[in-house]
């Protein structure tokens, strides 16, 4: 089977506006019908009012070039979506993922790559200038606008014959489709956006200045580190000093500053997250670009596919879940309405133990608690261990587990759990005599990557290895990119069966329900999360867990708890005058 | 992550006892466009068609490590008597033909050679002395030999105890794991660990260092 077998081959590409924070607004639509040539423009009143004019039938297929945007289009017409969607941006990802691309991986791009030719990059922008200023168009701008839009469905066309070839093999139909189907649940996601107390964030924001100042002033009196709004080197090196703190230092001998040494830095040493946020708050500029809508949502691209390993890779700046830990606390559910947090327990060891089939390994997992079992079947715990009674015990094979997933090595694990590196070593060399299949497993990964330079998903998201290659990357990879398969597979689930997923955050979900209807909406989530995870790892189930926000309180999380506090307690100093 | 005043917490097990509460997901899963995604799912056992596998190079031939646990194949065929000849001060063992053990009796022992396995998953070849021409055995190499048979079963380590003259054998009770044996013949893994470390004749260069000819 083929792409022949469908009836018809629609491919389609919409222009519209979409405002920060705000939900697409279609101006106009080009498409083009494969096998008649028939071609349909349509212009703004004429989008609105119309029907979809073109089948979106099971034995019908829709092409696009980021098909997300054309079904967050269909979602604001109120348009069927197409049963089957073909995105070929996600297959050119597929197809080329980890490959230097001269061209980037956008239309014209994939266009260049298989030798072909759009139209120039800069009349494209022109065009999109013209489309985003919006008002009144004169009639020669609508048809140079709908002539601009069908020299895009005719560049899609062209790529898709390029590609066609691609598509000879049931299974890889199979992967497009899936893709596809992914596409239909982030224009959803998008469409929806998440709810933000856009009173607070008004606040935040008009006094970001001043309360930049004030939580210098309040954080940074245990530090002592801060002259002014600088942040001192010679002061932090003496605070560690003075706090018998041991620091990464770069290759120079000056300390590492960077977020990643100061986020790793602070599992091992909590008191310094305060200052790791204030670090952060100082770097973001009055949350101006965090977007959300005049409805009070965070709107922004999700950015599906964008990372290696086939994650969504939104803006940081955009989405919420981008900034700070603490920031979060500004995603409040409506009145009547609830928000879910649902994410799946211990993923990436439940992948690891599943896909590698080491059977210890799995029997860890199935415990519910993979850490305590990893010091039970290392002898470091009696079978009848708890997580109270060998907590200690429990903590440090915890952090030899995360150790393996992030790659760390013995000095850095031994930093995170606060022992000699010798204590460290032992600890990584455990895991790899306990969990002996995973780790040959694993060297099968990375010998297959540097002698074949490429690996797959269970659903055929390729990464290409070139040049010099990152062991510890190449080794994820299965955990990583099958991790993110299982994401977008319930996603796709949950949107099917009428969740409103307001966004998908790594290896977790948000959604959000009527009050009443909060517990089924948890449930059925969960689910979907189990469906997903015995759908990728062969029958191999994960499982997921709920935590319910109900209006009026609001998301917290742990990690940024503390600032949340500081900041909204200098706020309300601010707001009644208080010494601050 | 958490709420403030969380109303609850769902776990997998609640929705296990409630699966009333849980609506019917619209249309089959694994189904897609008439694709039946689960059947399409890729391999994941890279190794088994990556074409690589770690080739074992080097079998040292030595009295194992008092600071680790060692096991012993638990199959004899695994082990033999050979007649070895053990610089001590290189730390090497060499391997010398049955003809030539009259004309070197000196510096030659007959040793049984059992294979070893660290915890780390390295072989080894462990030489313990055999009885002399006399009959006799030394309580160093008979406590070795002790623990080299307890070490078919469990993880043991040798610690010498001067005071009694033998080794003190501590065995690992709460180490699992089980040994992974090389896939190799005891023929081969003899041949690694003597590669270049036979003494064929009275000429070869150690026999003559010993004796001072050179």
């Amino acid at each position: 089977m083929s792409l022949h077998a469908y009836a018809e081959i629609w491919v389609a590409d919409f222009e519209f506006r979409a405002a920060p924070g705000e939900q697409p607004e279609p101006v106009c639509m080009v498409a083009y019908e494969m096998y008649s040539g028939k071609t349909i423009r349509l212009w703004g009143g004429e989008l609105i009012n119309a029907p979809c004019p073109y089948s979106t039938s099971s034995n019908a297929l829709f092409v696009a070039y980021y098909a997300s945007a054309e079904m967050g289009c269909h979602l604001a017409l109120d348009w069927p979506i197409p049963a089957n969607v073909v995105d070929l941006y996600a297959e050119f990802r597929a197809e080329t993922n980890g490959k230097h691309l001269a061209f980037g991986k956008g239309l014209l791009g994939a266009l260049e790559y298989y030798g072909e030719k759009g139209i120039d990059a800069m009349e494209k922008d022109t065009m999109r200038e013209l489309i985003l200023r919006g008002g009144i168009y004169s009639a020669d701008e609508r048809l140079a606008i709908l002539d601009y839009c069908e020299s895009d469905v005719i560049a899609t066309v062209t790529l898709l014959k390029k590609m066609w070839a691609l598509f000879e093999t049931p299974e890889r139909i199979a992967f497009a489709l899936n893709r596809g189907r992914y596409t239909k649940a982030v224009a959803s996601m998008e469409f929806h956006g998440i709810p933000i107390d856009v009173e607070l964030l008004t606040h935040l924001r008009g006094n970001w200045e001043r309360l930049q100042e004030l939580l210098i002033a309040r954080i940074d009196e245990q530090y002592g580190v801060y002259e002014g709004r600088t942040f001192k080197l010679w002061r932090f090196a003496e605070y560690l000093g003075r706090n018998d703190i041991a620091w990464p230092t770069l290759p120079s001998g000056r300390l590492a500053l960077d977020d990643d040494t100061f986020s790793d830095q602070c599992k091992s040493w909590p008191q310094l997250r305060p200052l790791k946020d204030l670090r952060q708050a100082l770097g973001q500029l009055r949350l101006n670009d965090l977007a959300v809508g005049a409805d009070g949502r965070n709107r922004t691209l999700l950015s599906m596919f964008s990372s290696k390993t086939g994650r969504n890779q939104p803006s940081t700046a955009k989405f919420i879940f981008g900034l700070s830990a603490w920031l979060r606390g500004l995603i409040k559910p409506e009145p009547g309405y609830g928000l879910i947090y649902v994410d799946w327990s211990q993923q990436e060891f439940g992948i690891a133990a599943a896909l590698s089939g080491d059977l210890r390994m799995q029997e860890a997992y199935a415990s519910g608690d993979p850490y305590l079992a990893f010091a039970k079947q290392a002898g470091a715990a009696p079978p009848d261990a708890t997580k109270i009674s060998h907590a200690d015990i429990r903590e440090q094979y915890k952090a030899c587990v995360l150790a393996v997933q992030y790659g760390m090595q013995e000095e850095s694990l031994g930093r995170r759990i606060n022992k000699p590196i010798v204590d460290a070593r032992e600890l990584l060399k455990t895991h790899r005599r306990t969990y002996s299949d995973f780790w040959q497993w694993s060297d099968g990964v990375l010998d297959y990557a540097l002698t074949h330079r490429r690996l797959w998903t269970v659903f055929g998201w390729n990464l290409h290895v070139e040049g010099k290659a990152n062991g510890r990357s190449l080794r994820n990879f299965p955990m990583q990119a099958n991790g993110a398969e299982m994401l977008r597979l319930a996603c796709c689930l949950a949107v099917e069966a009428s969740i409103r997923i307001v966004a998908p955050i790594h290896d977790a979900v948000l959604i959000e329900a009527p009050l009443e209807e909060l517990d089924a909406a948890a449930m059925q989530m969960q689910e979907c999360m189990r469906q997903a995870s015995a759908l990728v790892l062969n029958g191999f189930e994960l499982r997921a867990e709920a935590e319910t926000i109900t209006f009026p309180n609001r998301y917290v999380d742990d990690r940024g708890n503390a600032m949340w506090k500081t900041v909204n307690g200098v706020l309300k100093e601010m707001q009644y005058g208080g010494n601050a | 992550m958490r709420s403030e005043n969380i109303n609850h917490t769902i776990t997998a097990d609640n929705v296990q006892e409630n699966e009333l509460q849980v609506r019917a997901l619209s249309g089959a899963p694994a189904t897609l466009g008439g694709y039946d995604l689960e059947a399409m799912r890729l391999p994941q056992n890279f190794g088994g068609i990556a074409g690589v596998k770690k080739v074992l190079t080097t079998v040292p031939c030595r009295k194992p490590s008092n600071q680790i646990f060692v096991r012993v194949h638990p199959d004899q065929a695994w082990s033999m008597t050979a007649a070895v000849l053990q610089l001590k001060e290189d730390g090497e063992c060499y391997l010398v033909l049955p003809e030539l053990y009259v004309e070197l009796a000196q510096e030659v022992r007959p040793k049984m050679l059992y294979t070893g396995m660290t915890r780390d998953g390295n072989p080894f070849l462990w030489p313990v002395n055999m009885p002399g021409d006399d009959g006799r055995l030394d309580t160093w190499s008979q406590s070795a030999h002790t623990a080299a048979n307890l070490a078919k079963k469990s993880w043991v380590r040798l610690v010498a105890n001067r005071t009694v003259g033998a080794y003190d054998v501590m065995q690992a009770t709460n180490l699992v794991e089980e040994p992974v044996w090389p896939e190799l013949t005891f023929e081969e893994l003899i041949n690694l660990a003597f590669r270049d470390k036979v003494i064929d004749s009275t000429n070869h260069v150690i026999v003559r260092r010993l004796r001072g000819e050179m």
